[in-house]
């Protein structure tokens, strides 16, 4: 059987179905297989038919039938098409071959349809959810299933990056060394995104094994590929004369790395580099420091050590000017970043001796952050870290630079009687006046806000909500409250109250306030007469100031529905809901009072409490018909 | 009699992967707060904790083994429920189901059920009186005669279409045809002829394919010969009913079901084409859209142990209807069938069965399955190009084959050879109306006794435009398991 010519005698009236078989009369290419379709069909029936319908097909003309081209088109491509269906060849056409081999694999298939088939979409169509679903695939361990490794493998080019990094991190690595094969046959080096995450997902997997590749591809590439190449040479002595020269590279990602690399070399060339970059502070500086950061060998740490100290009393001793001040700076702040990583009480102790000296230190201001002076760090660090002695050296950093007074409050209160705090911070506070000027020094607006801070807590509970169509919900509320009873009296010295009363820090006034204290009672009650609402947070604080003063539900009734029914005010948005546990103490005779708090929708009645606030008044409305009933 | 249910059939009876999803869930969150068997173990029941304040009441009735009932107070429309199932899953987990005795409504539904069935048996039996039947038959005689007419009309419409077609050619067929193809598709729906108005649409749908060009032509050439060929074979088959007296269904091929027959169980039966009891295994399976035929397909392929033939389950989820039907996951056990129905077909015959008691896979179903494979290509390749030949006919033929050896060759083509080294080529189904995942790229992945000395289920592809006939395997049937390439 002629295969080839049966093929040709296809492809022809394959052209014509295309071309229209209007076109097939005296078609010159069919034509020039007539001769050897007629020549085999002397001996074969089946070219005799084909090259019959050839004939009549080129002729033209419509058969006795009535049959036309289209016809003869569709008959003759029938037959030729069942006889090449049963000439369809089997056999290899390589001159060469081998046993298909495979690792040790011990991927099975045990997932079943439904568990795969929405993986296997995730990871070939875009759309939300996919992260989710392959996620938990990972977790679920379906990835051992060996059907979804080629869509693991392709997961690393996913447009979505955190389907890619989870490939490239996990799912990928997880395979182990079977895999590399599927990773490194088609591996292009001079490719994209989906060959650098095959790159590193290779080193993640074969280590310091493939070191060779990983040279070879930086040899021959620029750029990002290179730099990621390179990081699987890191700490590798062999490739130290090419790292050395990456080093300096006209690229900035492939001297990080090669920095990366370095540090975890300990040969002395390779810790010079580092060291002379670090102390000449460079323009790589940075890049060395983040190197450093990953890994520092004991020796050059001994060496950046005595540099830092070095660098320190050089500035002590002659405060740098010009051209030298950003030199030092960028040195100072580097040795600040490697000593807070690997080293902290040798950090703290140079911070000491920058607070024993400040003055230098305070006139250089750090790069980069607005208006921040190279003391703050100290003054900082010494204040939330440091020791009791500490606090000597911050009440003298204050005489100095009175500015630093928070970063002292915090030494004090952490390490000091509350009567010390109380003695150090209310001298400078000023007598302070009832009227105007309630900031008698410029740093007692920062002592109280820091107060505020101390004092004020804020909270997360659940609410009960009740919506207008009769539907319950719960919901996150956040808070404002005072640090409890016990807490107060443990850390802090009582006379503050009577600062808070002589400022008129009424919040302050109401934290600190205790029973017995006659002038707070009227001080809160009248501030939230004034306000007229419970808008403010303050509002809430004052109500919870007069309940732990000792006021009775039926008087902080009172107090409430004056504040309400005060011309004063608006309407809040949320309740805290401790007015709420309030007012479901009130009597059921309020019922029909509170219901007026809330604003009908076509705003007849004014109330002040909407929104969210209104369903939480519903919900206790309705708490209180229960009760009733 | 105790009831054996295992995960995965119950897996299997939950109509899709979230509700199975959702039924574990409720048994890890011990929502079910009570559990209860009958002492015969034929039903059990129990309470779920829903969102409401009362407990949802829930039971599954095995009284028919094979035809397990699932009953559930929830509003839910699938059935079985998530509840139902986390009852099952319960119980396949051993958790404790304390006896108690069958709730009343239960007990009468059973009842109910029983009677229907009674009456259908009395109903089948009266149906037999040879006289009724035979008025029966000369009324929907006429029917019939007129019916089979309509289709040899529309036969003639869709010639007529598509040889103005072929005469314009292919390469002027702008969105102006295909719009007109599409209006004829809609009217062959009025001609009884379902199965050659998917062809229709199959090649509607490739002439609006905006991919490669070459691939689509040959597709659309292909196509087309089909049609003829369904023209051809569809028109002398329908004459020849006409002139029979009986007007009876052909079962010697599947050509009914080509033009668009949907076989009734009934009808199977009445034909002769009821099977006995028989045990199944499923060797492997897919579900694909089929754009022709606009529905989903779950497709199982199944064999006997002992047996060669290598049986196909349908499952056809229509696009309209898809959320209200069940999809079926592969299914890794055996299954027992008391009475099975064979649809006419070529090599892999179309089977189904309504109720099935699970079993499970173990190694010597599978020797027995093995031993079924094919050891000669020669004479495999020839059976299939025997089918391939027809173009009406499935064009990727189902055969389970033993392989010597795997082979790549040098110029990355893969084949696998018989004992006699007759090679046989590897490669993807590329087909529109057959859309299933490749599975060559997985064999390096395959541990070595899947590869060589081994028995692989696959499906043939011809491929015009290189001449080559591939092999795209499914499933290696080992000693212990089945490792499914496909699902």
């Amino acid at each position: 059987m002629s295969t080839a010519l049966l093929q040709e005698v296809y492809q022809e009236t394959r052209r014509l179905y295309i071309a229209g078989s209007d076109l097939a009369k005296d078609d010159f290419r069919l034509n020039r297989l007539l001769p050897r379709l007629q020549q085999l069909g002397e001996r074969s029936p089946v070219f005799k038919r084909i090259g019959d319908g050839v004939a009549t097909l080129l002729a033209g003309s419509s058969t006795s039938e009535g049959e036309d081209s289209a016809t003869q088109l569709q008959r003759l491509t029938l037959l030729v098409l069942s006889v090449l269906r049963t000439q369809g060849s089997t056999a290899s056409t390589s001159e060469q071959a081998e046993p298909l081999s495979s690792e040790d694999i011990t991927l099975r298939t045990r997932l079943t349809y439904r568990q795969l088939a929405p993986v296997q979409q995730a990871l070939t169509t875009t759309g939300g959810g996919r992260y989710e679903i392959v996620k938990h695939a990972w977790q679920e361990g379906y990835f051992e299933d060996v059907r979804l490794l080629p869509l693991a493998v392709s997961a690393l080019a996913d447009p979505y990056s955190d389907i890619a990094d989870l490939a490239m991190n996990s799912i990928v690595p997880g395979y182990g060394k079977p895999v590399l094969p599927y990773l490194m046959d088609d591996f292009d080096p001079q490719g994209g995104k989906l060959e650098i995450r095959k790159m590193k997902a290779i080193q993640a997997i074969a280590g310091a094994e493939y070191a060779d590749f990983y040279f070879q591809t930086a040899e021959t590439t620029k750029g990002d590929m290179k730099a990621t190449a390179i990081a699987g040479l890191a700490g590798l002595e062999q490739y130290l004369p090419h790292l050395l020269e990456w080093s300096k590279d006209k690229k900035k990602e492939v001297r990080a790395v090669a920095y990366n690399a370095l540090a975890q070399i300990s040969a002395p060339e390779a810790q010079e580099v580092l060291y002379i970059n670090f102390s000449d502070a460079s323009r790589d500086l940075d890049l060395v420091v983040d190197a450093l950061l990953v890994n520092m060998q004991p020796e050059l740490a001994k060496r950046l050590h005595a540099a830092a100290w070095e660098a320190l009393e050089a500035v002590a001793s002659h405060p740098p000017k010009d051209e030298t001040v950003q030199h030092y700076n960028n040195e100072l702040v580097a040795h600040f970043r490697v000593w807070n990583h690997h080293d902290k009480e040798a950090l703290l102790e140079m911070y000491r001796f920058m607070v024993k000296h400040p003055k230098p230190f305070q006139s250089m201001m750090r790069e980069n952050y607005h208006k921040m002076t190279l003391l703050e760090e100290p003054a900082s660090a010494l204040a939330y870290e440091g020791n009791n002695d500490d606090v000597e050296l911050l009440y003298q950093l204050e005489k100095v630079y009175p500015h630093y007074i928070l970063r002292v409050a915090t030494a004090v209160y952490r390490h000091r009687s509350p009567q010390e705090f109380y003695k150090h911070f209310s001298q400078g506070l000023g007598a302070g006046s009832h009227r105007g000027g309630r900031h008698a020094t410029p740093n007692s607006a920062r002592i109280f806000e820091w107060l505020e801070d101390q004092l004020v807590k804020h909270e997360d509970s659940e609410v009960e909500l009740l919506y207008s169509d009769g539907e319950t919900h719960r919901y996150d509320l956040w808070f404002h409250t005072f640090l409890p009873l016990e807490e107060m009296e443990a850390k802090w010295d009582p006379r503050w109250l009577d600062i808070m009363l002589a400022h008129h820090q009424t919040v302050l006034v109401a934290a600190f306030a205790r029973p017995g204290v006659q002038e707070v009672e009227e001080l809160l009650k009248a501030a939230l007469i004034e306000r007229g609402d419970l808008t403010h947070r303050d509002a809430s604080l004052y109500f919870r100031a007069l309940h732990r003063l000792g006021m009775s539900t039926n008087e902080l009734r009172k107090l409430f529905w004056d504040v309400m029914e005060s011309k004063k005010g608006s309407a809040s948005n949320t309740v805290d809901p401790f007015i709420m546990r309030l007012i479901s103490q009130f009597p059921a005779e309020d019922i029909e009072r509170l219901e007026q708090l809330i604003p009908d929708s076509d705003e007849k009645i004014r109330g002040k409490f909407r929104y969210t606030a209104a369903s939480q008044l519903r919900a206790v409305i309705q708490q209180m018909k229960e009760m009733k009933a | 009699m105790a009831i054996t249910i295992d995960d995965q059939y119950i897996d299997s009876l939950a109509p899709n992967a979230a509700a199975a999803k959702n039924g574990r869930g409720l048994l890890q969150k011990k929502k079910l707060v009570a559990l209860y068997r009958t002492a015969d173990d034929t039903l059990i029941f129990g309470e779920c904790a829903g969102s409401g304040k009362s407990n949802y009441q829930c039971s599954v009735d095995f009284i028919q083994q094979d035809k397990p009932v699932s009953r559930c107070t929830c509003p839910s429309r699938q059935f079985p429920c998530k509840h139902a199932l986390a009852i099952m899953y319960a119980y396949a987990a051993g958790e404790t189901f304390n006896e108690a005795p069958i709730p009343e409504d239960i007990a009468s539904k059973r009842e109910k059920l029983e009677k229907r069935e009674e009456k259908k048996e009395e109903r089948e039996q009266s149906a037999s009186t040879p006289a009724e039947s035979a008025r029966k038959k000369t009324a929907s005689k006429n029917a019939l005669k007129k019916k089979i007419q309509a289709q040899l009309d529309g036969l003639d419409l869709l010639e007529k279409l598509t040889l103005s077609l072929v005469r314009s050619g292919l390469g002027t067929a702008d969105k102006q045809v295909i719009k007109n193809i599409n209006d004829h598709v809609k009217q062959m729906g009025n001609y009884y002829l379902s199965g050659a108005q998917n062809e229709l649409r199959r090649l509607s749908l490739l002439l609006a394919d905006k991919s490669d060009p070459e691939q689509r032509y040959t597709a659309e050439v292909e196509q087309l010969s089909r049609i003829q060929a369904l023209v051809q074979k569809g028109r002398t088959h329908l004459q020849a009913r006409l002139e029979d007296s009986e007007l009876a269904l052909d079962t010697d091929s599947p050509i009914e079901e080509w033009l668009g027959h949907t076989w009734q169980l009934a009808e199977l039966e009445q034909y002769g084409l009821k099977q006995e009891a028989a045990e199944l295994v499923q060797l492997a399976f897919v579900s694909y859209e089929d754009a022709g035929r606009q529905e989903f397909v779950d497709l199982g392929y199944w064999m006997e142990p002992d047996k060669d033939t290598i049986w196909r389950t349908f499952n056809y989820r229509p696009y309209r209807a898809v959320k209200h039907l069940r999809e079926e996951d592969s299914y890794t056990g055996s299954v027992k069938v008391n009475e099975w129905y064979r649809y006419p077909g070529d090599l892999n015959p179309r089977i189904r069965w309504e109720g099935e008691i699970p079993s499970s896979l173990h190694a010597d179903l599978l020797a027995r399955v093995r031993q079924q494979a094919k050891g000669s290509y020669a004479d495999a390749i020839k059976t299939v190009k025997n089918q391939l030949k027809n173009p009406l006919a499935d064009a990727h033929p189902a055969m389970l084959l033993h392989v010597k050896s795997t082979y790549k060759g040098n110029n990355g083509e893969l084949y696998i050879t018989d004992e006699q080294d007759q090679q046989l080529l590897l490669g993807n189904v590329q087909d529109h109306s057959f859309p299933i995942p490749g599975t060559t790229e997985l064999l390096p992945y395959i541990a070595q006794d899947g590869l060589h000395d081994a028995v692989w289920l696959g499906v043939f592809q011809h491929h015009v435009d290189t001449g080559q006939l591939l092999f795209q395997p499914l499933s290696m049937i080992g000693e212990q398991e089945i490792i499914r390439l496909l699902y």
